[in-house]
């Protein structure tokens, strides 16, 4: 299983679209608003910098959904996946290994991003940033999952890429990660709960600014039970012939 | 000589294309055994049934005896595949290739290294062991693809087409490699639609088509099956004053036959009589233009079974 997950990580890492996916784009993303909307928070205690790297962080760790589609069934090392189905291993370590790898491959990018944002913009993580890496983490391990999950029960990676994209894009909308779901209006911003993207950057504020660690808690264990879930649906639906 | 793999009315279905019609086969030890058939016969299915990759609808299958579904680890532990579709990382180097999947059946350290180098040798790759498949030509690609299915050493390797399109040297390589395997007593499926390749290597042909086996034997069983006579036609500029009755008493000429400008000899495979023959036209003044001996070859045995010809 290590050296399928060790190939799995060099393969994400090789491919430079999703390498600059989860180097640069982050780093970027959360600079330029940062600096589009300093003035917005010009009264605050927290700075735009510090707002935008804990949402736009969400964001990007929820959408790793889209890299582990691509871990697995990309159509340049689809055939290559495939040949690992060949050997005597267990069928849970060629999708536990996508899953695995693109954890992983978070990680890496949350560490980056949250390195640079302190040492270039001094963001101010509150209380300890090890609460947000635990959040992130639990968001991206769910992410992974669930790109996983969909590309076995679509069959297919561009559809699964599709149906995710639109998800994903709407679940960040509701859960304020570009700006407040009450800015639409009193009706979305209610029914913007419903968002694991609110989840996770509510509780993510609070127990780095209030001590507040009661929701956290609650946010990962419900997104780890989700992950378990969707690890459930892959073992029960994935068959190697879904590469054929 | 032992049975290692046995397959019974092996059945499989896309949605409405019947691929495989209710096949039946065994796989004795050390044997080349050669698929042969056109486009869409079902080899593929059946090799991808065979991996375990692809899921049967109906029908047995059982290695040294047991269904392979039992042991399943052992089984496909003892299968070496070279897919027909490429299946090698692009981005990283031929070696790391091979150790990579060479890997998943517990070989390690210097033996897995060891292996690997062995393997690529085999191809004929070992010069270009660290550079990366991208820039490979196809040929080199698919010997590497042959590497990656062979690095643990199984004792059935399953090619499936792995000369599609490729350079002679290439197809060189892989057809000596294929016999080399032969020598050391490695058990080999081989599916192929070129009839020389097949004719070339094979111990045992099975002929495949639409899903059904056609027939099966050694080369010399199937060309038996177009009777004991090879055919020869030859051009000729008149045919006017054709007397066909000396022909008749030519040791070998079993039959003639005259059409426009054609003379058409029904010989006995192995009789040499081709010089008696010209010398009877240059008797009867008979100007030859065109001479072709239609070999028994595996082409004329499948238009034979199918009425249809093996390409295009
Ligand atoms: N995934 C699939 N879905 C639908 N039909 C399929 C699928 N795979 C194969 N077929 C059909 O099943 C039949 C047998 O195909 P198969 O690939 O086994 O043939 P083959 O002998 O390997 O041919 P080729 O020489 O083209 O590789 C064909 O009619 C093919 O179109
Ligand atoms: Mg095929």
């Amino acid at each position: 299983m290590l050296s399928i997950v060790k190939r799995d990580v060099l393969n994400l890492l090789v491919n430079p679209a999703l390498n600059l996916y989860g180097t640069l784009f982050p780093v970027l993303l959360i600079t330029a608003m940062g600096v589009l909307n300093q003035s917005m928070f010009a009264t605050d205690i927290i700075s735009s910098y510090d707002y935008y790297t804990v949402t736009l962080l969400v964001f990007i760790m929820f959408n790793m959904a889209v890299i582990s589609t691509n871990s697995f069934m990309e159509v340049s090392i689809k055939q290559a996946n495939l040949r690992i189905g060949y050997a005597p291993i267990k069928r849970y370590q060629i999708y536990g290994s996508k899953i695995m790898a693109t954890f992983l491959f978070s990680l890496l990018s949350m560490g980056i991003a949250l390195v640079f944002m302190r040492v270039i913009f001094s963001v101010n993580f509150g209380i300890d940033v090890l609460w947000l890496v635990l959040v992130l983490s639990a968001g991206s391990l769910f992410a992974s999952s669930l790109g996983v999950m969909t590309v076995i029960l679509l069959k297919h990676e561009e559809s699964a890429n599709q149906l995710l994209g639109i998800i994903l894009i709407v679940f960040a909308l509701m859960g304020g990660v570009f700006f407040s779901p009450y800015a639409i209006g009193e009706t979305f911003g209610n029914l913007s709960v419903v968002s694991p993207f609110r989840w996770v950057i509510e509780s993510a504020f609070l127990a780095l600014y209030d001590e507040c660690y009661q929701v956290l808690f609650k946010t990962v264990g419900v997104l780890v039970l989700l992950s378990g879930l969707c690890l459930m649906v892959c073992q029960k639906c994935f068959k190697l012939e879904a590469y054929l | 000589m032992k049975t290692l793999l046995s397959v019974r009315n092996l059945k499989k279905s896309y949605g409405d294309i019947k691929a495989l019609k209710g096949i039946s086969f065994d796989v004795y030890e050390k044997e080349v055994l050669c698929f042969l058939g056109p486009n869409g016969a079902g080899k593929s299915t059946t090799i991808n049934i065979l991996s375990s990759i692809l899921t049967k609808d109906e029908g047995e299958i059982t290695y040294e005896g047991q269904s392979f579904e039992k042991n399943l680890s052992t089984y496909k532990a003892s299968l070496g595949i070279v897919p027909q579709d490429l299946a090698i990382y692009e981005e990283i180097s031929a070696l790391n290739n091979v150790k990579f999947y060479a890997s998943l059946y517990g070989l390690k350290g210097e033996a897995l290294e060891a292996a690997a180098l062995n393997a690529l040798d085999n191809v004929g790759l070992l010069s270009v062991k660290h550079r990366k498949p991208k820039t490979f030509s196809g040929g080199m690609k698919r010997r590497l693809n042959i590497a990656c299915g062979v690095a643990h050493q199984p004792k059935v390797i399953i090619f499936d087409e792995p000369t599609v399109g490729i350079d002679p040297q290439s197809r060189h390589y892989i057809l000596n490699y294929i016999k080399a395997l032969k020598d050391q007593g490695v058990t080999v499926i081989y599916t192929s639609h070129y009839m020389e390749e097949v004719e070339d290597i094979s111990t045992r042909i099975l002929i495949i088509d639409h899903g059904e086996i056609l027939t099966e034997g050694t080369k010399e069983d199937l060309k038996k099956m177009l009777g004991d006579t090879d055919k020869f036609t030859i051009d000729i500029e008149a045919n006017g004053s054709v007397n066909t009755q000396p022909f008749y008493r030519i040791d070998g000429v079993k039959g003639v036959e005259v059409s426009d400008n054609r003379l058409m000899f029904d010989v006995v495979r192995g009789v040499d009589c081709l010089d008696k023959i010209i010398a009877e036209m240059i008797d009867q003044h008979i100007k030859l233009s065109n001479l072709n001996k239609e070999k028994a070859t595996l082409e004329r045995v499948f238009l034979h079974l199918t009425g249809h010809a093996l390409r295009g």
